[in-house]
């Protein structure tokens, strides 16, 4: 079940909102303009890639990485 | 699985059933018309709200297997799947390895007693409150925490 796309689509939502609260405890609130971005990547890999960018790397390096990788 | 009788199942309300109904739709009735109709069934059939999203969310499951997810999204909404006991667990499961990815990613490896501890604790906002300790806290102070807050 877990490779369904209805639960895969649930669960990279729910990634994205992690990497958002990884952000905002960081560096406060997230701009639409990242969220956005976020919401339009679909490979899990790359989420889980951006949300350890998320945790360690400088803000404009985490957001010039989400633009490039939902590009 | 056209050859079975979907009609039949639907009329019989045998619950195990009815999520492979989407798979039966009959010649001559349209996507829509069909979705619409199984959804309905068990909305009625099922009494339980646990187990009618339950069964719901296994329907939606099966029935993306024929139709786009945004047009099962039209019949079962997100929010109903978020709410089964089976999407939960997945959700509970993702909280849990984002908040070892963030330990490791900053600390290094993450000891068999913290992810015990973590895959002990069931509420969401638990684990979404120590996600956010995990990216800020000291080590020690984020070990503390997840011990705290699974015992």
């Amino acid at each position: 079940m877990r490779e369904s796309s209805v639960v895969k689509e649930i669960i990279k939502k729910e990634r994205i909102q992690d990497i958002i609260s990884a952000l905002e405890v960081r560096f406060g609130e997230v701009d639409d303009a990242i969220k956005n971005s976020l919401a339009s990547i679909q490979d899990e890999e790359t989420l889980n890639y951006l949300l350890r960018q998320a945790v360690i790397a400088e803000k404009e390096e985490v957001e010039r990485k989400i633009y490039a990788l939902s590009a | 699985m056209s050859e079975f009788d979907g009609e039949e199942l639907l009329a019989k309300r045998i619950l195990g059933l009815l999520p492979f109904v989407p798979l039966m739709q009959p010649e001559g009735v349209s996507d829509s018309e069909w979705l619409g109709k199984c959804v309905r069934t068990i909305e009625e059939a099922v009494p339980d709200e646990q187990d009618r999203k339950d069964l719901l969310v296994s329907t939606s499951v099966l029935a993306g297997l024929v139709h786009d997810i945004h047009f099962v999204k039209t019949f079962i909404p997100e929010e109903i799947m978020r709410e089964s006991s089976v999407v939960k667990e997945f959700i509970r499961k993702k909280g849990i390895q984002d908040i070892i990815s963030a330990l490791e990613v900053r600390f290094g490896e993450v000891d068999d007693t913290i992810k015990n501890s973590l895959a002990s604790i069931q509420d969401e906002e638990t684990l979404n409150y120590l996600l956010r300790q995990a990216v800020i806290a000291e080590k020690e102070e984020v070990e503390r925490k997840i011990y705290a807050l699974s015992a």
